[in-house]
């Protein structure tokens, strides 16, 4: 039987248009992690992660160079293609060099009707974010919560609404639920034996960056009880998994690892709750509250300020994020797929690598990604190998 | 991805017609000895990027290196000066290194070649060993975050390798359509003026040297006289037949770029722009006989700057370069210099509109017929807009372009027999044209 998480990875795009259908309800899309959804999902608008897809390019070939992520510009293609023409709205952060582009590009290729007034377009269509670069340090926080709140004026002004106070601070009691549970389903997922795969668990998170959120709180709960009274384990050798964009195209490496007699215990996998490590913090401006937050997200491309004077003379974030990921999970071995051209991933691996090695003491294995089930498939042999030599 | 691994790269630096661009070369040579020496008297040494404010190094004393300049040094020498073209170039042998370490062949020349000097270093202790003695080891790592995410990440894994302060500068990634919009969003130059005192406070704990916003009014003020001369000398290239081709304006980028905010820097291209202008008025063009003019859109070559003259037997010059050439600043503020840093600089956008539109407008200003893609393989946000740049080029004036694909400093990315064939072709696509008008 097909369970309410597994609709959202098999047919994503019929199951949203069936909300929509239902509610009658505006559906926004958005890129990357660090979009405050939550902020959407206060004005009554489902907020959906865009993701790519195996098909060929049909749209895009003679707009995107080759020597681009290819996840994104199956987004990209899908759009062009009218599959996302259920988006209300499309939100763009400056997150990696290619995503911020998609500003241009989703408003010049996705096929729309334009209304304008005076030249001026009435209701943006595509939304940028200017997240900065820097997470930490002096005014970067009053930066980012002016601009949100410039976001927020804009979706409002879109939808020709008002997005109160007491609205945000409702949706921050159901996101901080589901970061709470998440992390439940994290304490299980550090079990051994294992209850539950890294398929289903990633199945679960992706699910959440698909649907209403209280409606995948509802389902996450049951599912937590049934999961920690299972009784039939998840064999495999206990993996750590890092990389670019997991969608549902890379989670195909879920099953790849498993048939090689792995299992992914825990992840950097760029999709969105691999960041619920914090919660929104009650404050007395919720807008402020979301930024600091979605400051805490952590993406490959930030950086942070570092302090003359004390140990902390350069950037640590990006390793202290890794080590809590795979503290207390058990993990004999890291799995890194690295998708072709994803510099940030790229240039941060040679350190994390040797990081991972010198504290865990656990082997790191490094490979590229294209973005094909075929390219998945190559892999099959240096991951069996990996986890053979693992095993001694 | 494939790279042609053992491709070695006939090159030859370009023909250049100005006087004044064969001295910068004891500009750079000075800059290094100066930076040596000055390291061994204890003076503070910061490795930045060409995107960094480089007045408020100057302001506080601090000599400043640049590691994207270092690789593109590298991608010109040969080990120990070598002219045996058998003998690979410094900026693959480096590169090599970082592969070595795991680091991708996609990302960008720059990152590998210095990353793999810096590499070779520390685990040799032989910094001296690569091309002008290398970079005087810095006690401050300095990026910008705007442009692209190679910098912020290459920048922050330097300082993890060298265990130096690092500091990034973030400013705002602005995106919109046209060339340059004059008033940014209020809450970005708040930003970015904090930016900009946090690293002041940042550079005064590593160094010990104290910001004096008086001293920063001074650079500033030869920044602005250079950025007026170089304005002209850009007017002046507008000229038919042209002045001044892409091979001086690559090869005297370097103490705009590089040392602006100095009068060193200013003296140069008062001289440049004199001869330039000089030029102008006596009709002395880059060839006797110019027959269509091009524009190289991207990043250099380096390994092979003589790619500039090579339409030359054609009747073809490269007129303009977009890269590196300054634009017109707001007035300068002097209450509040930090504030006028800001406003200068986010003026600038980085969106693909923003990059097309100023390419439709530069090829109408300089009277181009055809334009030379750099395809950077490497560089993404160079590469991004190049498809876009063709088809509203050809769409709206009617300019054809061809693409040339490669790295800036990794010469084995580069098929030089294709390439050639390719300019080959398309010079007489333009010679055609030409004629025909
Ligand atoms: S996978 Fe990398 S290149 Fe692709 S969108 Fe994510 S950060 Fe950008
Ligand atoms: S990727 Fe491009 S913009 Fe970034 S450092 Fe390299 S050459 Fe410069």
């Amino acid at each position: 039987m097909t369970t309410e998480f597994e609709k959202y990875v098999t047919d994503r795009h019929a199951a949203v248009k069936e909300w929509k259908e239902k509610t009658q309800g505006k559906v926004f899309g958005y890129f990357c992690c660090v979009v405050p959804d939550v902020i959407l999902f206060a004005a009554g608008v489902l907020p959906v992660r865009i993701y790519g897809s195996t098909d060929k390019f049909q749209k895009v070939d003679g707009h995107l160079v080759p020597y681009g992520c290819r996840y994104v510009g199956s987004c990209l293609d899908l759009g062009a293609r009218g599959v996302y023409d259920y988006l209300d709205g499309v939100v763009v952060p400056n997150t990696c060099d290619l995503i911020a582009r998609m500003e241009y590009w989703w408003r010049e290729l996705v096929p729309r009707e334009k209304s304008t007034l005076a030249g001026m377009e009435l209701c943006p269509y595509v939304v940028y974010i200017n997240y900065p670069m820097k997470t930490t340090g002096p005014k970067v926080l009053d930066f980012y919560t002016r601009e949100l709140q410039y976001f927020k004026q804009q979706v409002e002004r879109g939808l020709r609404i008002e997005i109160t106070d007491e609205q945000l601070n409702q949706a921050i009691a159901v996101y901080n639920e589901h970061f709470d549970l998440m992390n439940q389903l994290e304490e299980l997922r550090k079990r051994d034996p294992l209850p539950i795969s890294g398929k289903e668990a990633w199945e679960i998170e992706y699910a959440s960056t698909l649907m209403p959120m209280d409606k995948h709180n509802e389902l996450l709960k049951k599912r937590l009880t049934e999961v920690a009274k299972r009784n039939n384990t998840t064999p495999g050798m206990r993996l750590y998994l890092a990389g670019s964009a997991f969608d549902q195209v890379n989670a195909r490496l879920y099953e790849i690892i498993e048939e090689c007699g792995g299992q992914v215990v825990a992840e950097d996998i760029s999709c969105a709750s691999s960041y619920f490590e914090s919660n929104i913090e009650l404050d007395s401006d919720p807008v402020r509250a979301i930024a600091k937050y979605s400051l805490a997200v952590d993406c490959p491309r930030s950086t942070e300020t570092c302090l003359v004077g004390c140990s902390h003379i350069h950037p640590q974030n990006r390793w202290q994020k890794t080590k809590q990921r795979i503290e207390g999970y058990r993990v004999r071995g890291a799995i890194y797929q690295i998708m072709n051209y994803c510099e940030c991933r790229a240039i941060e691996y040679p350190h994390l690598r040797d990081n991972i090695q010198r504290e865990f003491n656990i082997p790191v294995l490094h490979m590229e990604g294209d973005y094909t089930l075929e390219g998945l498939e190559q892999m099959r042999g240096s991951i069996e190998a990996f986890i053979e030599m693992i095993g001694g | 991805m494939t790279t042609q691994a053992e491709t070695r790269i006939k090159t030859a630096g370009s023909k250049k017609s100005l006087q004044t661009a064969r001295e910068t070369w004891l500009f750079i040579k000075d800059d290094y000895i100066n930076g040596h020496t000055g390291k061994a008297q204890g003076k503070p040494i910061a490795w930045s990027c060409a995107a960094m404010d480089k007045e408020l190094f100057h302001c506080m004393g601090i000599l400043p290196f640049f590691p994207e300049q270092y690789a593109a040094l590298c991608a010109t020498q040969r080990r120990g000066g070598s002219r045996d073209e058998s003998v690979e170039k410094e900026a693959v042998r480096f590169a090599r290194v970082a592969e070595q370490e795991d680091y991708a062949s996609y990302i960008c020349g720059y990152q590998r070649v210095s990353t793999g000097w810096v590499i070779h270093g520390l685990r040799t202790g032989e910094w001296q060993d690569a091309p002008i003695g290398g970079m005087p080891l810095p006690d401050m790592i300095v990026t910008t975050s705007c442009v692209c995410d190679v910098r912020v990440k290459w920048f922050e894994d330097m300082a993890q390798r060298l265990n130096v302060p690092y500091f990034c500068l973030d400013r705002p990634e602005r995106i919109f359509e046209g060339i340059t919009q004059a008033s940014a969003r209020e809450h970005e130059v708040d930003y970015y003026v904090s930016q900009v005192e946090d690293f002041l406070r940042f550079a005064e704990e590593v160094t010990g040297a104290k910001y004096d916003p008086a001293r920063l009014n001074e650079c500033l003020d030869w920044s602005y006289k250079t950025n007026d001369a170089r304005q002209e000398i850009l007017e002046l290239r507008k000229a038919v037949p042209s002045p001044m081709g892409c091979a001086d304006g690559f090869g005297t980028m370097y103490p705009g770029m590089y040392q602006l905010g100095t009068k060193r820097c200013y003296d140069f291209y008062v001289k440049l722009r004199d001869e330039v202008r000089e030029r102008v008025k006596q009709g002395i063009g880059q060839i006797e006989d110019e027959w269509f003019r091009l524009l190289w859109y991207g990043l250099p070559t380096w390994y092979n700057m003589s790619i500039f003259n090579y339409f030359e037997k054609y009747g073809g010059v490269f007129v303009y370069e977009p890269a590196y050439n300054p634009w017109p600043w707001p007035p300068r503020r002097r209450e509040d210099p930090v504030r006028e840093l800001a406003n200068r600089w986010l003026m600038l956008g980085t969106g693909v509109g923003n990059m097309v539109n100023s390419m439709l407008h530069d090829c109408q200003q300089y009277k181009i017929l055809g334009v030379v893609l750099s395809y950077l393989i490497t560089c993404r946000p160079i590469v991004f807009p190049s498809l876009e740049i063709n088809h509203t080029l050809e769409k709206s004036l009617g300019i054809p372009t061809v693409t040339l694909e490669g790295d800036l400093v990794d010469e084995r990315l580069f098929s030089e027999a294709q390439v050639y064939n390719r300019l080959d072709a398309f010079a007489e696509q333009l010679l055609q044209r030409a004629k025909k008008r």
